[in-house]
Protein backbone atom coordinates (compact mmCIF):
# COMPACT_ATOMS: atom_id res chain seq x y z
CA UNK A 1 0.00 0.00 0.00
CA UNK A 2 1.08 3.53 -0.58
CA UNK A 3 1.54 5.71 2.46
CA UNK A 4 -1.65 7.78 2.03
CA UNK A 5 -3.68 4.56 1.67
CA UNK A 6 -2.26 3.20 4.88
CA UNK A 7 -3.15 6.40 6.66
CA UNK A 8 -6.65 6.34 5.19
CA UNK A 9 -7.13 2.69 6.13
CA UNK A 10 -6.11 3.42 9.70
CA UNK A 11 -8.33 6.46 9.87
CA UNK A 12 -11.35 4.59 8.57
CA UNK A 13 -10.73 1.75 10.97
CA UNK A 14 -11.09 4.04 13.94
CA UNK A 15 -14.31 4.41 15.81
CA UNK A 16 -15.25 8.07 15.94
CA UNK A 17 -17.25 9.88 18.54
CA UNK A 18 -19.25 11.56 15.82
CA UNK A 19 -18.92 12.45 12.15
CA UNK A 20 -16.80 15.49 12.87
CA UNK A 21 -14.24 13.81 15.08
CA UNK A 22 -10.80 14.02 13.51
CA UNK A 23 -7.24 12.79 13.95
CA UNK A 24 -4.20 14.77 13.03
CA UNK A 25 -2.12 13.17 10.26
CA UNK A 26 0.98 13.51 12.37
CA UNK A 27 -0.59 11.54 15.17
CA UNK A 28 -1.49 8.75 12.77
CA UNK A 29 1.96 8.82 11.15
CA UNK A 30 3.72 8.74 14.49
CA UNK A 31 1.81 5.63 15.54
CA UNK A 32 2.43 3.99 12.15
CA UNK A 33 6.12 4.77 12.51
CA UNK A 34 6.31 3.24 15.97
CA UNK A 35 4.50 0.05 14.97
CA UNK A 36 6.49 -0.29 11.74
CA UNK A 37 9.79 -0.08 13.59
CA UNK A 38 8.53 -2.53 16.19
CA UNK A 39 7.45 -5.05 13.55
CA UNK A 40 10.65 -4.71 11.54
CA UNK A 41 12.46 -5.40 14.79
CA UNK A 42 10.51 -8.64 15.02
CA UNK A 43 11.55 -9.49 11.45
CA UNK A 44 15.16 -8.79 12.41
CA UNK A 45 14.97 -11.14 15.38
CA UNK A 46 13.52 -13.89 13.21
CA UNK A 47 15.90 -13.43 10.26
CA UNK A 48 18.13 -10.38 9.77
CA UNK A 49 18.55 -11.23 6.08
CA UNK A 50 14.80 -10.70 5.55
CA UNK A 51 15.05 -6.99 6.32
CA UNK A 52 16.29 -6.50 2.77
CA UNK A 53 12.67 -6.91 1.61
CA UNK A 54 11.67 -3.68 3.34
CA UNK A 55 14.37 -1.38 2.04
CA UNK A 56 14.16 1.64 -0.19
CA UNK A 57 16.94 2.21 -2.74
CA UNK A 58 18.94 5.43 -2.99
CA UNK A 59 21.57 6.34 -5.57
CA UNK A 60 20.17 4.09 -8.29
CA UNK A 61 19.52 6.87 -10.77
CA UNK A 62 22.11 9.37 -9.50
CA UNK A 63 24.89 7.87 -7.39
CA UNK A 64 25.41 9.09 -3.84
CA UNK A 65 28.67 11.01 -3.47
CA UNK A 66 31.63 9.71 -1.48
CA UNK A 67 33.18 12.67 0.31
CA UNK A 68 36.34 13.18 2.36
CA UNK A 69 36.33 14.87 5.74
CA UNK A 70 39.36 17.13 5.63
CA UNK A 71 40.05 17.15 9.37
CA UNK A 72 40.01 13.36 9.84
CA UNK A 73 40.61 12.00 6.36
CA UNK A 74 37.53 9.80 6.72
CA UNK A 75 35.64 8.89 3.58
CA UNK A 76 31.90 9.08 4.01
CA UNK A 77 28.51 9.44 2.40
CA UNK A 78 25.82 11.55 4.03
CA UNK A 79 22.69 9.49 4.61
CA UNK A 80 20.06 10.65 2.12
CA UNK A 81 17.30 9.98 4.70
CA UNK A 82 17.03 9.17 8.36
CA UNK A 83 17.22 5.45 9.02
CA UNK A 84 15.75 3.04 11.51
CA UNK A 85 18.25 1.52 13.88
CA UNK A 86 18.75 -2.24 14.21
CA UNK A 87 21.08 -4.17 16.43
CA UNK A 88 23.55 -5.47 13.86
CA UNK A 89 26.39 -3.50 12.30
CA UNK A 90 24.49 -2.69 9.12
CA UNK A 91 21.68 -1.10 11.17
CA UNK A 92 19.28 0.62 8.76
CA UNK A 93 21.78 0.55 5.87
CA UNK A 94 21.19 -2.98 4.69
CA UNK A 95 23.30 -2.74 1.58
CA UNK A 96 25.95 -0.53 -0.01
CA UNK A 97 27.13 -1.16 -3.56
CA UNK A 98 28.82 0.55 -6.45
CA UNK A 99 26.41 2.20 -8.94
CA UNK A 100 27.06 -0.52 -11.49
CA UNK A 101 27.48 -4.03 -10.19
CA UNK A 102 31.21 -4.73 -9.81
CA UNK A 103 33.43 -7.12 -7.89
CA UNK A 104 33.85 -4.51 -5.13
CA UNK A 105 31.99 -5.62 -2.04
CA UNK A 106 30.92 -3.57 0.97
CA UNK A 107 30.74 -5.18 4.39
CA UNK A 108 29.41 -3.59 7.59
CA UNK A 109 31.86 -3.11 10.44
CA UNK A 110 31.79 -1.01 13.59
CA UNK A 111 34.13 1.58 15.05
CA UNK A 112 35.76 -0.91 17.40
CA UNK A 113 36.66 -3.21 14.53
CA UNK A 114 37.84 -0.26 12.48
CA UNK A 115 40.27 0.68 15.25
CA UNK A 116 41.48 -2.91 15.48
CA UNK A 117 42.12 -3.52 11.81
CA UNK A 118 43.09 -0.05 10.67
CA UNK A 119 46.76 -0.95 10.63
CA UNK A 120 48.51 -4.28 10.44
CA UNK A 121 45.69 -6.64 9.59
CA UNK A 122 45.04 -8.93 6.66
CA UNK A 123 42.09 -6.69 5.82
CA UNK A 124 44.67 -4.09 4.80
CA UNK A 125 46.13 -6.40 2.22
CA UNK A 126 43.04 -7.43 0.30
CA UNK A 127 41.46 -5.53 -2.51
CA UNK A 128 37.87 -4.95 -3.48
CA UNK A 129 36.53 -5.16 0.06
CA UNK A 130 35.31 -1.98 1.69
CA UNK A 131 34.03 -1.78 5.23
CA UNK A 132 31.22 0.63 6.05
CA UNK A 133 30.29 2.04 9.42
CA UNK A 134 26.78 3.31 9.95
CA UNK A 135 26.46 6.40 12.11
CA UNK A 136 23.27 8.42 12.74
CA UNK A 137 23.98 10.89 9.95
CA UNK A 138 26.45 9.28 7.58
CA UNK A 139 28.14 6.10 6.42
CA UNK A 140 31.93 6.01 6.86
CA UNK A 141 34.21 3.78 4.83
CA UNK A 142 37.31 1.70 5.51
CA UNK A 143 39.48 0.67 2.57
CA UNK A 144 37.89 3.09 0.12
CA UNK A 145 39.32 3.05 -3.40
CA UNK A 146 39.78 5.84 -5.91
CA UNK A 147 37.48 4.03 -8.30
CA UNK A 148 34.56 4.14 -5.85
CA UNK A 149 35.27 7.74 -4.85
CA UNK A 150 34.83 8.63 -8.50
CA UNK A 151 31.78 6.50 -9.13
CA UNK A 152 29.90 7.06 -5.86
CA UNK A 153 27.68 4.44 -4.23
CA UNK A 154 24.08 3.33 -3.93
CA UNK A 155 22.37 2.16 -0.78
CA UNK A 156 19.33 0.22 0.35
CA UNK A 157 17.96 1.84 3.48
CA UNK A 158 15.23 1.06 5.95
CA UNK A 159 13.65 4.39 6.65
CA UNK A 160 11.00 5.54 9.15
CA UNK A 161 7.37 5.87 8.08
CA UNK A 162 7.65 9.66 8.27
CA UNK A 163 10.39 9.72 5.59
CA UNK A 164 8.17 8.18 2.92
CA UNK A 165 6.31 10.44 0.50
CA UNK A 166 2.53 10.07 0.43
CA UNK A 167 2.77 8.33 -2.92
CA UNK A 168 5.53 5.89 -1.88
CA UNK A 169 4.73 2.25 -1.39
CA UNK A 170 5.43 1.38 2.24
CA UNK A 171 6.26 -2.26 2.71
CA UNK A 172 5.30 -3.49 6.14
CA UNK A 173 5.51 -7.04 7.48
CA UNK A 174 1.80 -7.80 7.43
CA UNK A 175 2.51 -11.54 7.64
CA UNK A 176 3.82 -11.15 11.16
CA UNK A 177 0.98 -11.77 13.54
CA UNK A 178 1.47 -11.08 17.22
CA UNK A 179 0.21 -13.19 20.08
CA UNK A 180 -3.19 -11.55 19.78
CA UNK A 181 -3.39 -12.28 16.07
CA UNK A 182 -2.95 -8.67 15.07
CA UNK A 183 -1.05 -7.30 12.10
CA UNK A 184 0.21 -3.84 11.22
CA UNK A 185 -3.07 -1.92 10.77
CA UNK A 186 -4.66 -3.60 13.82
CA UNK A 187 -1.73 -2.67 16.01
CA UNK A 188 -1.79 0.96 14.89
CA UNK A 189 -5.54 1.16 15.48
CA UNK A 190 -5.11 -0.43 18.90
CA UNK A 191 -2.63 2.23 19.88
CA UNK A 192 -4.97 5.00 18.71
CA UNK A 193 -8.02 3.70 20.53
CA UNK A 194 -6.92 5.23 23.78
CA UNK A 195 -5.98 8.56 22.19
CA UNK A 196 -8.46 11.46 22.47
CA UNK A 197 -10.04 12.59 19.25
CA UNK A 198 -10.28 16.25 18.43
CA UNK A 199 -13.83 17.52 18.58
CA UNK A 200 -14.44 21.21 18.55
CA UNK A 201 -18.15 21.66 18.70
CA UNK A 202 -18.01 25.39 18.27
CA UNK A 203 -16.61 25.30 14.73
CA UNK A 204 -17.24 21.69 13.72
CA UNK A 205 -13.49 21.10 13.52
CA UNK A 206 -13.25 23.20 10.42
CA UNK A 207 -9.73 24.36 11.08
CA UNK A 208 -8.35 20.99 12.09
CA UNK A 209 -5.96 18.99 10.03
CA UNK A 210 -7.18 15.57 9.09
CA UNK B 1 35.56 -23.90 -20.39
CA UNK B 2 36.00 -25.02 -16.78
CA UNK B 3 36.12 -22.76 -13.72
CA UNK B 4 39.47 -21.14 -12.79
CA UNK B 5 41.98 -23.20 -10.84
CA UNK B 6 42.77 -20.22 -8.62
CA UNK B 7 40.45 -17.86 -6.78
CA UNK B 8 41.02 -14.93 -4.48
CA UNK B 9 40.75 -15.23 -0.72
CA UNK B 10 38.05 -12.51 -0.85
CA UNK B 11 36.00 -14.77 -3.02
CA UNK B 12 36.43 -17.69 -0.65
CA UNK B 13 35.08 -15.59 2.23
CA UNK B 14 32.14 -14.27 0.19
CA UNK B 15 31.20 -17.75 -0.95
CA UNK B 16 31.53 -19.05 2.59
CA UNK B 17 29.09 -16.41 3.89
CA UNK B 18 26.74 -17.33 1.08
CA UNK B 19 26.98 -21.11 1.53
CA UNK B 20 26.39 -21.04 5.27
CA UNK B 21 23.70 -18.30 5.21
CA UNK B 22 25.81 -16.04 7.37
CA UNK B 23 25.55 -12.33 7.93
CA UNK B 24 28.06 -10.04 6.27
CA UNK B 25 28.58 -8.45 9.70
CA UNK B 26 31.55 -10.70 10.39
CA UNK B 27 33.09 -10.71 6.91
CA UNK B 28 36.33 -9.06 8.02
CA UNK B 29 36.66 -11.42 10.96
CA UNK B 30 36.31 -14.40 8.65
CA UNK B 31 38.81 -12.80 6.30
CA UNK B 32 41.44 -12.68 9.04
CA UNK B 33 40.90 -16.36 9.81
CA UNK B 34 40.92 -17.31 6.13
CA UNK B 35 44.28 -15.58 5.70
CA UNK B 36 45.63 -17.43 8.73
CA UNK B 37 44.56 -20.67 7.10
CA UNK B 38 46.25 -19.69 3.84
CA UNK B 39 49.46 -19.01 5.75
CA UNK B 40 49.22 -22.37 7.51
CA UNK B 41 48.62 -24.08 4.20
CA UNK B 42 51.81 -22.61 2.76
CA UNK B 43 53.75 -23.35 5.91
CA UNK B 44 52.61 -26.89 6.72
CA UNK B 45 50.95 -28.43 3.70
CA UNK B 46 51.97 -26.90 0.41
CA UNK B 47 55.18 -28.14 -1.19
CA UNK B 48 55.41 -24.90 -3.15
CA UNK B 49 58.36 -22.83 -2.09
CA UNK B 50 59.20 -19.51 -3.60
CA UNK B 51 62.59 -18.75 -5.18
CA UNK B 52 64.18 -15.34 -4.73
CA UNK B 53 67.43 -14.04 -6.18
CA UNK B 54 69.22 -12.56 -3.21
CA UNK B 55 72.36 -10.53 -2.68
CA UNK B 56 75.07 -11.46 -0.20
CA UNK B 57 76.49 -8.23 1.17
CA UNK B 58 80.12 -7.41 1.92
CA UNK B 59 79.40 -8.45 5.50
CA UNK B 60 78.14 -11.86 4.37
CA UNK B 61 74.51 -11.13 5.13
CA UNK B 62 71.31 -11.83 3.21
CA UNK B 63 68.20 -9.87 4.19
CA UNK B 64 65.16 -12.14 4.40
CA UNK B 65 62.23 -11.28 2.11
CA UNK B 66 59.36 -9.71 4.02
CA UNK B 67 56.94 -12.59 3.38
CA UNK B 68 59.41 -15.33 4.36
CA UNK B 69 58.00 -17.57 7.10
CA UNK B 70 60.13 -20.68 6.54
CA UNK B 71 63.59 -21.50 5.18
CA UNK B 72 63.93 -24.17 2.54
CA UNK B 73 67.26 -23.94 0.75
CA UNK B 74 70.06 -21.56 -0.17
CA UNK B 75 72.29 -22.22 -3.12
CA UNK B 76 74.52 -20.63 -5.71
CA UNK B 77 75.31 -21.75 -9.21
CA UNK B 78 78.60 -23.39 -9.98
CA UNK B 79 79.26 -24.77 -13.45
CA UNK B 80 75.63 -24.67 -14.41
CA UNK B 81 74.31 -26.63 -11.48
CA UNK B 82 73.09 -25.47 -8.12
CA UNK B 83 75.41 -25.81 -5.18
CA UNK B 84 73.62 -25.76 -1.84
CA UNK B 85 74.95 -24.04 1.26
CA UNK B 86 75.28 -26.11 4.43
CA UNK B 87 73.65 -25.13 7.71
CA UNK B 88 76.16 -24.32 10.43
CA UNK B 89 74.77 -23.40 13.80
CA UNK B 90 78.10 -22.02 14.99
CA UNK B 91 78.29 -19.05 12.64
CA UNK B 92 78.51 -15.80 14.58
CA UNK B 93 75.39 -13.74 13.94
CA UNK B 94 76.30 -10.47 15.57
CA UNK B 95 77.60 -7.31 13.96
CA UNK B 96 79.37 -4.26 15.32
CA UNK B 97 78.41 -0.65 14.74
CA UNK B 98 81.34 1.74 14.47
CA UNK B 99 80.60 5.40 13.82
CA UNK B 100 77.09 4.51 12.76
CA UNK B 101 78.35 2.02 10.19
CA UNK B 102 77.69 -1.68 10.53
CA UNK B 103 80.84 -3.77 10.39
CA UNK B 104 82.04 -7.13 11.62
CA UNK B 105 84.53 -7.40 14.45
CA UNK B 106 87.04 -10.20 14.01
CA UNK B 107 87.83 -10.10 17.75
CA UNK B 108 84.39 -11.59 18.29
CA UNK B 109 84.67 -13.96 15.38
CA UNK B 110 82.27 -11.93 13.29
CA UNK B 111 82.74 -12.72 9.60
CA UNK B 112 85.75 -14.92 10.23
CA UNK B 113 86.28 -17.82 7.83
CA UNK B 114 85.40 -21.24 9.13
CA UNK B 115 88.30 -23.64 9.18
CA UNK B 116 86.89 -27.06 8.51
CA UNK B 117 88.42 -29.95 10.39
CA UNK B 118 89.56 -31.84 7.34
CA UNK B 119 91.26 -35.18 7.31
CA UNK B 120 92.61 -36.46 4.05
CA UNK B 121 94.81 -39.20 5.39
CA UNK B 122 94.08 -42.70 6.51
CA UNK B 123 90.71 -42.87 8.19
CA UNK B 124 89.48 -39.60 6.72
CA UNK B 125 85.73 -39.44 6.63
CA UNK B 126 82.97 -37.00 5.78
CA UNK B 127 82.72 -34.10 3.38
CA UNK B 128 82.89 -30.39 4.01
CA UNK B 129 81.38 -27.50 2.12
CA UNK B 130 82.86 -24.20 1.05
CA UNK B 131 79.62 -22.35 1.88
CA UNK B 132 77.69 -22.21 5.11
CA UNK B 133 74.66 -20.35 6.36
CA UNK B 134 72.73 -19.69 9.50
CA UNK B 135 69.32 -17.93 9.60
CA UNK B 136 68.81 -15.36 12.35
CA UNK B 137 65.04 -15.13 12.57
CA UNK B 138 64.96 -12.32 15.07
CA UNK B 139 66.94 -9.93 12.91
CA UNK B 140 65.45 -11.55 9.80
CA UNK B 141 68.84 -12.10 8.22
CA UNK B 142 70.78 -15.06 6.92
CA UNK B 143 74.48 -15.03 7.79
CA UNK B 144 76.64 -16.62 5.17
CA UNK B 145 80.22 -17.90 5.31
CA UNK B 146 82.38 -18.69 2.33
CA UNK B 147 81.45 -15.86 0.00
CA UNK B 148 80.67 -12.15 0.13
CA UNK B 149 79.53 -9.58 -2.43
CA UNK B 150 77.88 -12.39 -4.26
CA UNK B 151 74.47 -13.51 -5.44
CA UNK B 152 72.56 -16.63 -4.50
CA UNK B 153 69.12 -18.14 -4.79
CA UNK B 154 66.96 -18.52 -1.71
CA UNK B 155 64.10 -20.99 -1.63
CA UNK B 156 61.66 -20.11 1.10
CA UNK B 157 58.12 -20.59 2.31
CA UNK B 158 55.97 -17.54 1.83
CA UNK B 159 53.07 -16.40 3.99
CA UNK B 160 51.11 -16.54 0.75
CA UNK B 161 49.11 -13.42 1.53
CA UNK B 162 49.83 -10.63 -0.91
CA UNK B 163 50.43 -7.18 0.52
CA UNK B 164 49.71 -5.12 -2.55
CA UNK B 165 47.83 -7.37 -4.92
CA UNK B 166 45.04 -9.89 -4.80
CA UNK B 167 45.81 -13.05 -2.84
CA UNK B 168 45.05 -16.08 -4.96
CA UNK B 169 44.86 -19.62 -3.69
CA UNK B 170 44.26 -22.97 -5.38
CA UNK B 171 40.50 -23.41 -5.70
CA UNK B 172 40.62 -27.00 -4.50
CA UNK B 173 41.65 -25.95 -0.98
CA UNK B 174 38.38 -24.02 -0.51
CA UNK B 175 36.80 -26.81 1.59
CA UNK B 176 39.75 -26.58 3.97
CA UNK B 177 39.30 -22.81 4.38
CA UNK B 178 35.56 -23.29 4.89
CA UNK B 179 36.05 -25.87 7.62
CA UNK B 180 38.76 -23.71 9.22
CA UNK B 181 36.42 -20.70 9.39
CA UNK B 182 33.60 -22.86 10.74
CA UNK B 183 35.89 -24.23 13.43
CA UNK B 184 37.22 -20.81 14.43
CA UNK B 185 33.74 -19.28 14.49
CA UNK B 186 32.89 -21.67 17.33
CA UNK B 187 34.99 -19.38 19.53
CA UNK B 188 32.46 -16.55 19.24
CA UNK B 189 29.22 -18.20 18.15
CA UNK B 190 27.75 -19.63 21.36
CA UNK B 191 25.67 -22.31 19.63
CA UNK B 192 28.80 -23.80 18.09
CA UNK B 193 30.76 -24.14 21.33
CA UNK B 194 29.71 -27.74 21.86
CA UNK B 195 30.55 -28.54 18.24
CA UNK B 196 34.10 -27.24 18.46
CA UNK B 197 35.73 -30.64 18.70
CA UNK B 198 33.80 -31.95 15.70
CA UNK B 199 34.54 -28.82 13.69
CA UNK B 200 38.24 -29.11 14.43
CA UNK B 201 38.11 -32.72 13.28
CA UNK B 202 36.38 -31.66 10.07
CA UNK B 203 39.19 -29.19 9.44
CA UNK B 204 41.87 -31.81 10.12
CA UNK B 205 40.15 -34.20 7.73
CA UNK B 206 39.97 -31.56 5.00
CA UNK B 207 43.61 -30.69 5.57
CA UNK B 208 44.69 -34.36 5.50
CA UNK B 209 42.82 -34.94 2.26
CA UNK B 210 44.58 -32.02 0.58
CA UNK B 211 47.95 -32.93 2.05
CA UNK B 212 47.61 -36.47 0.74
CA UNK B 213 46.74 -35.20 -2.69
CA UNK B 214 49.54 -32.70 -3.07
CA UNK B 215 52.22 -34.89 -1.50
CA UNK B 216 51.09 -38.19 -3.02
CA UNK B 217 53.13 -39.57 -5.90
CA UNK B 218 51.56 -40.22 -9.27
CA UNK B 219 52.00 -43.31 -11.47
CA UNK B 220 54.90 -41.84 -13.43
CA UNK B 221 56.72 -40.82 -10.26
CA UNK B 222 56.38 -44.31 -8.80
CA UNK B 223 57.51 -45.79 -12.11
CA UNK B 224 60.56 -43.51 -12.22
CA UNK B 225 61.38 -44.41 -8.62
CA UNK B 226 61.21 -48.13 -9.27
CA UNK B 227 63.19 -47.92 -12.47
CA UNK B 228 65.86 -45.81 -10.81
CA UNK B 229 66.32 -48.41 -8.08
CA UNK B 230 66.41 -51.47 -10.28
CA UNK B 231 68.63 -52.77 -13.03
CA UNK B 232 66.99 -53.18 -16.36
CA UNK B 233 68.04 -55.69 -18.95
CA UNK B 234 67.30 -55.39 -22.64
CA UNK B 235 64.20 -57.27 -23.66
CA UNK B 236 64.82 -59.28 -26.80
Amino acid sequence: MIKSEIRSTVLNSLKRYDSTAKFHQRVLDAECEFVLHQMLGEVFRMSPHSLQRYTKGYGYTVALAVLTEASTGIYYTTLPENILVFLDKASGVRRVATPTQTSIKFYPIDQREWDLIAYGSYANTVKNQIGYIVTPTRVEYYGMTGEVITSGVRMDLIIPFSEYADTDVVLYPEHIIGEEGKGFIDRVVDRLLAKPQTVNLSDQNKDKEE
Amino acid sequence: MATPAQISVNEVVSRYLFKYKLSTDDAFIYLEHACNCVRDFHLYDSPNVVPAKVTITALGIIEMPQDMVGFNELYKFIDGVKWPFTFNDNIITTTTIIGGVETRDADYGEGEAIVDPKSDTYGGIGGVNDYYYKPDWKSRRIFVEGTINDTAVLLYTTSGVELTGTTYIPEFITPMLDSYMLWKSSYWIPTLVRERGMLEKDYKNAEAKIRNLINGMGYNEWKDLLLSLTTQAPLR
